[in-house]
C-alpha cells in the first residue's frame, strides 16, 4: 500500500509541475497563438494529467483534463484558433485542476460543472461531434464485434494505465489501401508511428477461390492503442468515421488504495477486477477476450509498475533519471545531522589543538575531517535551496489576470529566477511578494489612458529582479507607474492619527513614503479585492523581517516605485555575534546588529542620558533606549574586574552610574557591610559595550559584558519548555561544547520595553532635540591617533573608509615607495613624518608590534596613512587654535582631551605624498583665476574648505556668516558664492534670497555646502535657486561641482 | 509470371515477380490454368513459394488467399514458403499465419 501511496504522491507532484508550467504556456500562447511547439507542449502536459487521473480514478480531474485536452487537440489540428476568451477559460480549468491536485482525496467531490460548461461551450461543436462518435461507436470490451481478437488482459491494463485509448478499426484493403496507392506494409508502418497494434486480423471470408479473389475487398480489422483522441483517429487512419469504434476499457484502470492520515485505507479509484488469467482463452480461430470479473476487493494484485514507464514515455525520462524525490523530513534530518557533525568537528578541533605538537600526524587527519565536514554541510544545506523560479512562476498569471480585471496593460519582466534561497524562506516570502506584485498592478501602474495623458507608453512595466550579494539575496520589485505621492501618504497618516504634524514637518519625502509600512496604513478608501485582502505593507515588512530580512521602498512621484527586499540565504546557519553577559554566552544574529559602541568612563556621562525615566544612548544625535542584557533576561548582572579578573555582582542601578546603588535591602545591607577599601570604583580602563540593534524603524542598545567574536552558528530549535520565551530564536553549541542561546532581537526589544511607539518616539525626540540644542554646534567626529612621537593627530571620521592593524614586516619597498598588500590591492604607505614637520618615531623595541593603517575615503586612491596607535574616537566641537602649529597638510590644531592635537588635511597630505597621482585625479585648473566667496561660520570647516578651493587654483575670500558675506559681495566682484546653510545673523537661505533679489548679483551662482544631507532639503534648496547642494568634506565632489558651475 | 514445379505429390508455385495489382490478374489466370490441368496422380499439397516476391500488395494477398481457398475447396494442403520479412510482418498482422500454413524458415532451402 505504501507503494500505492507513493505512486499517487508521485503523480500529484508531477501534476503540480505540469500545472505550474501549463499556466506559463497558456500565457505564452496568448501572445503567440500560432506557436505549435507550445500547443504541443500544452497538449502533452494536459494529456499526461488526464492519464494519471484516469489511472488513480480521479474522475473529475480526468474529465476536466479530458475536455481541456479536446480543446487543445482542436487547436493543434488547426480547427480552432485560441482567442483571448479561450485562454481565460483554459486558465480557469487550470485553477480548478490545481485545486483538485491540492487535495486529490476530495477531488471527486469538487463541483466542476461551471468550468466544464464553459470549456464545453468553446469546444462545443467538436465535443458534440465527438460525443456522438464516442457514444455511437463505443464498444463494450465484451462486444461480439470484438470476436476474433486475442488480447492479453495485461496488455489492456498496460495501455489503459498509460492513458491510451483503444480503438477497433476496420480498413478495407482495396478501397482504403489499394485505391489510395498504399501497400498494407506501408500502411502498417505508418500506423506504428502513431500507436501500437494490440491485435489485428484479416477477415478472409469474402475470398471464395481464385476466380473471385481479385475483386474481393477484404476488411482488415485491428485493435489499435494510442493517446490520440477519437476525433483524430479517422483522419489518422484515413478511413471513414463509421469504421472506427472506441473500446471502453475503463474497468481495466487499476484501482488504488492509499493509507489515509489516520491509518485508514481509502479507495480512491474505481474498483476493478482482480487479476485474470494472463491470457484469454482462444475459441477456435477467433478468440474472444475474457471479461474482467468485478470485485469489491480494492487490492491491486498486479503492481502498477507500468505507470512509471508510462510517465517516463511522456517526456519526463531525463528528469526521472536525474532527480529523485526525497521527503523534506529526511532532508531536515540530514541537515540536523550535518549540523551536529559541524559541532562535533568544532569540538574535535578544539580539544586536539594542544595535542598537535606531540602528535603532528593528527594534523592532516583533523584537517581532512574539517574539510569534509565543511563540504558535507554545504552540500546538505544546498538540498534545501530552491530557485526563485518556484515563486516567480505564478506572477505572470497574477499580473495578467489582475491587469485584465483592472483594464491595465502591464509587461512583467523577471530576472534572476535562478537565484536560490532556503525552502523555508521561499515559502515565507511567497505571500509578501505576491502582495507586492498585486500592489503594483492595483495601485502603482496607471490605466493606459492615464499613462498616455502623462506622456508615458500605454503599457506599464513591472520588473522583478533578484540577485545575490554579500551573502544576502536581494529582490527588487520595480515599476514605472505613478509613484507614491509623499503628501498623500502624509495626509492619510495624519488623518489616521499614526503620526503628528510636528513629526511630519520634519520628515523628508523619502521618510513620508516609508509611512506605508506603519501598521494599519492603507490609502485606499475601500479595500480592493485585488491587493487589500486584509494584508498591508506592515505585514509584508514584518514577514520579511521575521526571516531576518529587510524591506525598503523608494518612490518618485510620476516616475515609479521600487521596493527592495534583502533576505538571508538560509535560516539554518546564521552569521552571529557571540557576546557574554553575566557569565553566559549569547548569540545575536548579525543582520540585526547595526554597530558596536564602546564607551569609556569619560564618554559614558556624555553619551548616556536619562530621558523620561529611561536610559538612552545619544549616538550621533539619535537617542537609543539602552538596557543591560542581563536585566532584560532577568539574570543577575556580574562585574568582571579588568585588573584582577575577579567576578562579582554588578550593582549599578544605571548604566551611566559610576558607583553601586543601594536600591534593594539586600544590596543595602551588603553595601553597609563593606569598607571603603573594598568599595569598587570605576577603573579608567573599564568600558561598556553596547550593541546597537535595529528592529524595523526602531533602534535600541543592549549592554553586554564582553564581545566574544563573530561565528557562523548552526541554529537548533529551542527546547519545548523554553518555546514560550519569545526573546529566544534558538540555541547553538559552541566550539567549546557550551550551549549559547540565540536571541530574537524583536522579542528582546519587546521584553525590555525598548521598542517605542510613535508617540513615545516623538517624546524622546523632543527631549533629544532639547539636548542637541544645548549642544548645538557642528561637532566633528574625529579619530585620534599618534605617530609614535609626542604629537597627537586627529582626522575626521567622515573621511575615513577603514582602519586596520597591519604587520610592518608585510610592508614591501619599491623604488616608487613602500607598499602593503591589503584587500588584494597594493596600498601605498604614507608616513606622516615623511611629509609633515614632525618628529620621526623611534623604532619600537618590540618588533612584533603591529601598526595601524588608516585608509581614507578618497576616490581611486590606493594609499593609507601608517600610524603607531589609534588612541580614541571622539565627538567634539573644534575650535582651531590661533597661532597653533600650522603647516601644509594640516587644517590647523585644536585642544582635544586636553592635548594639542594636529588636524590632518587629508587632501593636502596626499597631494604632498602622491603628487603625480593626485594631479591626475584633480580637475584641470581653471584658466582664469576665479574668485570665490566662502561663507562658513565654523572655523574648522572654513579653513578646510578654503584650503580645498585654493588647492584647485581659486582665489578664496571667507566670511563668518551670511551678513558678512553679503557685505563682501557688495564691495568686491566674485564669480561664485559657496555658503553654509546654518549660520548666525544670516543663514544660507536668506543669503541666497538676498543675492537673487539684487540685480547686480542675481546671476552669481550660489552653491550650498552643508551638513544637512536630506533629500527633501536638497530638493528645496535646488528649487530655491542654489546651483548645487553639496555635503561638507567631500573635496572631490565639491571641486567637481565648483568647476561645473563656473564652466 | 509464375513457374511451377511438381515434386512427388506437391505442386510448387513460384511467382517470379512482385504480387502487385498490375501482375495479379495474369498470375491468377496462370494458377487457374495450372489447377485445371491437374495430373492423374493428384497433388496433395500446393506450395506457394514467395522467395522471388519482394512486394505483395492487397491484391497480391487476395491472390494468395484465393489460392488457399481454391486448394482448400479441392481438399488439398496449402503452404506458403520463402516469405521475406516484410511479407511475414503483414501475414502476422493479418493473422494469416493462424489460418494458412506458412513456413517461415524455408526460404534458405529454396
Amino acid at each position: 500500500m505504501i507503494a500505492d501511496r507513493e505512486l499517487l504522491v508521485g503523480f500529484i507532484g508531477e501534476a503540480r509541475e505540469h500545472l505550474s508550467t501549463v499556466e506559463e504556456d497558456l500565457l505564452a500562447l496568448e501572445k503567440n497563438p500560432e506557436d505549435k511547439e507550445v500547443i504541443n507542449k500544452l497538449f502533452r502536459k494536459v494529456h499526461s494529467i488526464k492519464g494519471g487521473a484516469g489511472f488513480f480514478g480521479l474522475d473529475k480531474m480526468g474529465s476536466l483534463s479530458h475536455v481541456m485536452e479536446n480543446l487543445l487537440s482542436k487547436v493543434r489540428s488547426g480547427e480552432e484558433r485560441l482567442a483571448e476568451g479561450h485562454i481565460d477559460i483554459l486558465l480557469g480549468g487550470v485553477d480548478q485542476l490545481k485545486q483538485m491536485v491540492s487535495d486529490p482525496e476530495k477531488s471527486n467531490d469538487c463541483d466542476i460543472t461551471d468550468v466544464m460548461t464553459r470549456l464545453e461551450s468553446i469546444a462545443g461543436k467538436y465535443e458534440e461531434g465527438n460525443k456522438q462518435t464516442v457514444s455511437a461507436k463505443t464498444l463494450d470490451i465484451n462486444s461480439d464485434a470484438l470476436l476474433g481478437f486475442e488480447i492479453e488482459e495485461a496488455e489492456i491494463r498496460k495501455v489503459a494505465n498509460q492513458g491510451m485509448q483503444i480503438y477497433a478499426s476496420t480498413v478495407f484493403l482495396k478501397k482504403d489501401l489499394l485505391d489510395k496507392g498504399k501497400s498494407p506494409f506501408k500502411y502498417i508502418a505508418e500506423l506504428e508511428c502513431l500507436g501500437r497494434f494490440v491485435d489485428s486480423y484479416l477477415n478472409i471470408d469474402a475470398v471464395k477461390g481464385l476466380k473471385n479473389c481479385v475483386e474481393s475487398d477484404l476488411p482488415f480489422t485491428f485493435i489499435f492503442a494510442t493517446i490520440m483522441e477519437p476525433d483524430l483517429i479517422p483522419a489518422a487512419l484515413e478511413i471513414p468515421e463509421d469504421q472506427v469504434a472506441i473500446i471502453d476499457i475503463s474497468s481495466y484502470v487499476a484501482p488504488i488504495t492509499i493509507n489515509g492520515k489516520n491509518g485508514e485505507q481509502i479507495v480512491i479509484a474505481n474498483e476493478s477486477g482482480k487479476k485474470q488469467a494472463s491470457k484469454a482463452k482462444p475459441s477456435g480461430d477467433i478468440t474472444k477476450k475474457t471479461k474482467p470479473t468485478p470485485t469489491c476487493t480494492p487490492v491491486i494484485n498486479e503492481p502498477p509498475m507500468e505507470t512509471a514507464p508510462a510517465r517516463k514515455s511522456q517526456g519526463k525520462a531525463a528528469h526521472v533519471e536525474e532527480t529523485l524525490r526525497v521527503h523534506v523530513g529526511l532532508l531536515n534530518r540530514l541537515i540536523n545531522l550535518a549540523g551536529e557533525l559541524v559541532l562535533g568537528r568544532n569540538q574535535l578541533v578544539r580539544e586536539t589543538q594542544p595535542l598537535l605538537r606531540q602528535h603532528p600526524s593528527l594534523l592532516p587527519i583533523i584537517q581532512h575531517i574539517d574539510h569534509i565536514t565543511a563540504e558535507l554541510q554545504e552540500r546538505v544545506m544546498n538540498t534545501r535551496m530552491q530557485p526563485l523560479s518556484v515563486l516567480y512562476g505564478k506572477f505572470p498569471r497574477v499580473v495578467r489576470d489582475l491587469s485584465k480585471q483592472l483594464n491595465k496593460e502591464i509587461d512583467l519582466v523577471m530576472n534572476g529566477d535562478d537565484v536560490e534561497l532556503d525552502k523555508t524562506i521561499i515559502e515565507s516570502i511567497s505571500d509578501p511578494l505576491t502582495h507586492l506584485v498585486r500592489n503594483v498592478v492595483d495601485h502603482a501602474i496607471e490605466t493606459p489612458e492615464e499613462r498616455e495623458k502623462a506622456g508615458k507608453p500605454r503599457r506599464g512595466t513591472m520588473t522583478l529582479q533578484a540577485y545575490q550579494e554579500a551573502g544576502l539575496v536581494h529582490i527588487d520589485i520595480i515599476d514605472n507607474g505613478k509613484g507614491i505621492d509623499p503628501e498623500i501618504i502624509a495626509q492619510k497618516a495624519l488623518e489616521k492619527g499614526v503620526i503628528t504634524q510636528d513629526r511630519l514637518d520634519k520628515m523628508s519625502d523619502r521618510e513620508k513614503v516609508r509611512l506605508v509600512f506603519i501598521p494599519g496604513f492603507s490609502t485606499k478608501e475601500n479595500v480592493s479585492s485585488v491587493s487589500g485582502r486584509g494584508v498591508g505593507m506592515d505585514v509584508v515588512k514584518s514577514n520579511i523581517e521575521k526571516n531576518g530580512g529587510m524591506v525598503n521602498i523608494e518612490s518618485v512621484k510620476g516616475e515609479g516605485t521600487s521596493v527592495h527586499m534583502s533576505l538571508p540565504l538560509t535560516l539554518a546557519i546564521i552569521s552571529s555575534l557571540i557576546v557574554e553577559s553575566a557569565g553566559h554566552h549569547f548569540a545575536f544574529p548579525q543582520v540585526s546588529i547595526e554597530e558596536l559602541v564602546r564607551l569609556s568612563v569619560a564618554e559614558r556621562k556624555q553619551h548616556i542620558k536619562n530621558v523620561k525615566g529611561k536610559e538612552v544612548l545619544i549616538l550621533r544625535g539619535e537617542l537609543l533606549p539602552i538596557m543591560y542584557l542581563a536585566d532584560v533576561l532577568n539574570i543577575r548582572r556580574t562585574y568582571n574586574d579588568p585588573l584582577t579578573g575577579n567576578i562579582s555582582q554588578n550593582r549599578r542601578a544605571k548604566i551611566s552610574d559610576r558607583r553601586q546603588s543601594n536600591n534593594t535591602d539586600h544590596d543595602k545591607e551588603d553595601s553597609d557591610n563593606r569598607t571603603s577599601d573594598d568599595r569598587r570604583y570605576e577603573h579608567q580602563e573599564e568600558v561598556i559595550r553596547i550593541l546597537s540593534l535595529k528592529v524595523g524603524e526602531n533602534r535600541f542598545g543592549i549592554v553586554v559584558d564582553q564581545v566574544v567574536g563573530s561565528e557562523e552558528i548552526v541554529v537548533k530549535p529551542v527546547p519545548q519548555f523554553l518555546r514560550h520565551l519569545t526573546f529566544l530564536a534558538g540555541a547553538t553549541i559552541m566550539g567549546d561544547g557550551k550551549v549559547a542561546l540565540i536571541l530574537d532581537v524583536p522579542g528582546l526589544g519587546t521584553k525590555g520595553g525598548l521598542i517605542f511607539t510613535e508617540a513615545e518616539k516623538l517624546k524622546m525626540e523632543k527631549s533629544a532635540e532639547a539636548y542637541m540644542e544645548q549642544n548645538n554646534d557642528e561637532s566633528q567626529r574625529l579619530l585620534l591617533f599618534n605617530n609614535g612621537g609626542e604629537e597627537h593627530f586627529a582626522l575626521s571620521l567622515q573621511l575615513i573608509r577603514r582602519v586596520d592593524k597591519v604587520d610592518p614586516k608585510a610592508i614591501e619597498s619599491t623604488g616608487d615607495g613602500d607598499y602593503i598588500q591589503y584587500e588584494n590591492q597594493a596600498i601605498r604607505i604614507i608616513r606622516l613624518h615623511d611629509h609633515l614637520a614632525i618628529k620621526k618615531p623611534e623604532k619600537p623595541e618590540n618588533h612584533d608590534h603591529r601598526q595601524c593603517l588608516i585608509l581614507p575615503k578618497l576616490e581611486k586612491t590606493y594609499a593609507g596613512i601608517l600610524v603607531e596607535n589609534i588612541v580614541d574616537s571622539v565627538e567634539c566641537r573644534l575650535k582651531l587654535l590661533e597661532g597653533g602649529p600650522s603647516m601644509r597638510g594640516l587644517v590647523g590644531s585644536a585642544i582635544i582631551n586636553n592635548k594639542i592635537t594636529l588636524l590632518l588635511n587629508i587632501y593636502e597630505l596626499f597631494e604632498m605624498a602622491l603628487p603625480d597621482k593626485q594631479q591626475l585625479s584633480r580637475k584641470k585648473a581653471p584658466n582664469k583665476k576665479n574668485r570665490i566667496l566662502l561663507a562658513e561660520d565654523t572655523q574648522f570647516y572654513r579653513e578646510l574648505e578654503k584650503g580645498y578651493l585654493q588647492s584647485a587654483g581659486y582665489e578664496v575670500t571667507t566670511a563668518e556668516d551670511g551678513a558678512k558675506a553679503l557685505d563682501r559681495l557688495e564691495k568686491e566682484r566674485f564669480d561664485l558664492v559657496v555658503t553654509d546653510i546654518e549660520m548666525p545673523n544670516m543663514d544660507g537661505w536668506k543669503l541666497l534670497n538676498t543675492i537673487r533679489g539684487i540685480t547686480n548679483f542675481s546671476n552669481i551662482p550660489v552653491v550650498a555646502l552643508t551638513s544637512l544631507a536630506s533629500d527633501d532639503l536638497k530638493n528645496q534648496g535646488l528649487t530655491a535657486g542654489f546651483s548645487r547642494w553639496l555635503v561638507k568634506l567631500d573635496k572631490t565632489e565639491m571641486l567637481k561641482a565648483v568647476h561645473e558651475v563656473l564652466a | 509470371m509464375v513457374t511451377f514445379k511438381e515434386e512427388k505429390n506437391r505442386l510448387y508455385c513460384t511467382p517470379r515477380q512482385d504480387m502487385v495489382a498490375s501482375a495479379v490478374s495474369q498470375m491468377r489466370d496462370t494458377f487457374i490454368a495450372k489447377m485445371e490441368k491437374e495430373p492423374e496422380r493428384p497433388w496433395e499439397e500446393i506450395v506457394l513459394d514467395l522467395s522471388q516476391v519482394e512486394v505483395m500488395d492487397s491484391i497480391g494477398i487476395n491472390l494468395m488467399l484465393g489460392l488457399y481457398k481454391e486448394s482448400k475447396s479441392k481438399d488439398k494442403l496449402f503452404k506458403v514458403i520463402g516469405c521475406n520479412d516484410k511479407i511475414i510482418k503483414v501475414i502476422k498482422l493479418f493473422k494469416l499465419d493462424k489460418t494458412l500454413n506458412i513456413d517461415m524458415a524455408k526460404q534458405e532451402e529454396l
